[in-house]
């Protein structure tokens, strides 16, 4: 390591000069450790897997070769309490293997939420640590520079060209293309894989309402399969004569792993709709 | 951060679109990845469960066929499933080097599942814009022929549903943003005659695409990645397609695009 608050040791004559010297030298640290420069270099590594890679102490890696993505799944030679930061420079995407086997036990890396980090942006650099035998990953695998909710489009079409026919006894649909709707909510439901905020549902009829009541569509939120409710979620209803509508952006909260539906209730003289699309818009958060 | 997708798969579907919320069989060619994402969940729901030594396997496959990753298996009598396994990066679709690009899931089933049809959703991360969703329009199991005459397409889905009739085919879409970059990929390239494809915006050509005649028969993709549209909440999209001259056989149109919200 590079640091510049060398003050020899001074011949001691007396009492004092140990102290002086050692007054010299936290005047010294106090000036100049705010900055210091790391040992650094830069390293050629490899497409695939990059294994036990030695890198001899260095506490800024510089990374370059890679023409196609690549993995570091180990680093030799960790010693307790090390700091090392590896900074991507090359377009590749880059993933730090958590605890993989193709690396010696020691030379093992622990990733944040036990899951392979990968680089979302492009240069990148990573903060890792040497405790307990392993390696450790610091922080998460956010795009730098990311917002911290991103808006994100759901869309549902009718499959075939007739439109989706909803009736009283065959409300359910699912979020995805469908022919019809069904009797049933189970054989309707996806699991949804993260927690989302929907925005706004929007509704698109095929041919305008008839019967003279109303009809409205609404997210079925369920934790099992076969099981959900309407009860708070975004509904869009239309009255006869019409073919669109929204929710007008009422939040609604979706917890990651629920399975949602969408569903069709009538009122009136209105039993039935043929549906063209059913979108909504929703925020993703951070993981 | 990121997004999801959900999708019909149907009973028999083997290979099938990413983007696309329909899968049926027989349309591997369509909505591939069009940038680098990283998908960090799947999920796979059935009603019924699959039964007694039935299982449903969902996975990645890239442009040469070959396993991308295994990611997820809905077998018995469980009725959902979800990936355990770390996130998975699904490189871009790509010709040139087709080994390293992902091209589209493919479904394998044990013994005969219950269901006539499974749903899936994912979580992705897009890598190259982490603000920017990524979706899909059109598959492989309707085609254009020969025409003069306009024909449109719908948002997200095109099974049996190409006609002329436009308002048959328009999607309302739920956010204000930018729509943009495009990839779109045709499955046959006519020699002599002549293909337009428009990505239209409440009636009207918003982005004139593809107009190309007497192509390679190789050239099946192109790319717009500076492209972009202005789109409001509530508009309505489609595609436009027009065939005209002499004109090789059927082809299948497939567009998979971003949208960034304002």
């Amino acid at each position: 390591m590079s640091f510049p608050t060398a003050e020899p040791f001074p011949r001691i004559r007396d009492l004092i000069d140990p102290k002086r010297w050692a007054e010299r030298l936290i005047d010294k640290l106090e000036m100049h450790a705010r900055s210091f420069a790391l040992l650094s270099r830069t390293q050629t590594f490899v497409n695939g897997n990059n294994n036990n890679i030695d890198l001899d102490g260095l506490m800024l890696v510089r990374i370059t070769g890679p023409t196609a993505t690549f993995t570091i799944t180990g680093i030799a030679r960790g010693v307790q309490g090390q700091v090392m930061m590896i900074h991507n420079s090359t377009s590749q995407i880059m993933t730090i293997a958590h605890l993989s086997v193709s690396s010696g036990a020691a030379n093992q890396i622990v990733c944040p939420d036990a899951t392979d980090f990968t680089t979302t942006a492009f240069p990148s650099s990573h903060l890792l640590y040497y405790d307990n035998n392993q390696w450790q990953v610091m922080g998460c695998p956010c795009a730098s520079g990311a917002a911290a909710n991103v808006t994100g489009v759901l869309m549902m079409h009718a499959q075939g060209n007739a439109g989706t026919a909803v009736a009283t006894a065959t409300p359910f649909m699912p979020l995805a293309s469908t022919a019809t709707g069904v009797a049933t909510l189970g054989p309707t439901q996806i699991r949804i894989p993260r927690t989302i905020t929907i925005v706004n549902l929007y509704v698109r009829l095929r041919v305008a309402l008839a019967g003279g009541g109303t009809m409205t569509i609404a997210v079925n939120n369920g934790s099992t399969v076969g099981t959900g409710s309407t009860t708070g979620a975004p509904a869009v209803t239309i009255s006869s004569g019409g073919s669109t509508g929204n929710s007008n952006g009422n939040a609604y909260l979706v917890l990651e792993d629920a399975f949602l539906a969408f569903e069709a209730s009538f009122t009136g003289g209105t039993t039935t709709a043929t549906v063209q699309n059913i979108a909504f818009s929703y925020t993703a958060t951070d993981d | 951060m990121g997004f999801f997708r959900a999708k019909r798969v149907a009973a028999g579907a083997t290979d099938f679109p990413i983007w696309a919320s329909r899968s049926v069989a027989g349309n591997s060619n369509a909505n591939f990845v069009p940038e680098n994402v990283l998908v960090k969940k799947l999920t796979i729901t059935a009603s019924p469960a699959p039964g007694v030594g039935n299982s449903n396997d969902l996975e990645f496959r890239n442009n040469a066929g070959a396993t991308v990753s295994v990611l997820v298996t809905l077998a018995g009598a469980a009725t959902s499933v979800s990936s355990s396994a770390g996130a998975v990066v699904l490189p871009i679709y790509d010709l040139t080097t087709p080994a390293n690009g992902t091209r589209y899931m493919r479904q394998t089933t044990t013994g005969a599942p219950t269901a006539t049809a499974i749903f899936s959703a994912i979580d992705y991360l897009p890598l190259v814009n982490s603000n920017r969703c990524l979706t899909g329009i059109g598959d492989s199991t309707q085609a254009f022929t020969t025409t003069t005459t306009n024909k449109f397409q719908s948002f997200d889905n095109a099974g049996a549903d190409i006609t002329t009739t436009e308002a048959n085919h328009q999607c309302v879409w739920p956010s204000t943003g930018t729509v943009g970059p495009f990839i779109f990929r045709w499955t046959l390239t006519d020699t002599t005659g002549t293909t337009e494809i428009a990505f239209r915006k409440n009636g009207a050509d918003a982005f004139t695409a593809i107009s190309f005649p007497g192509q390679a028969a190789t050239t099946v993709m192109a790319s717009f990645s500076s492209a972009t549209f202005s789109i409001t909440a509530g508009d309505l999209i489609n595609l436009r397609i027009l065939r005209t001259g002499s004109v090789d056989g059927s082809m299948n149109v497939h567009c998979t695009f971003g949208f960034t919200a304002a």
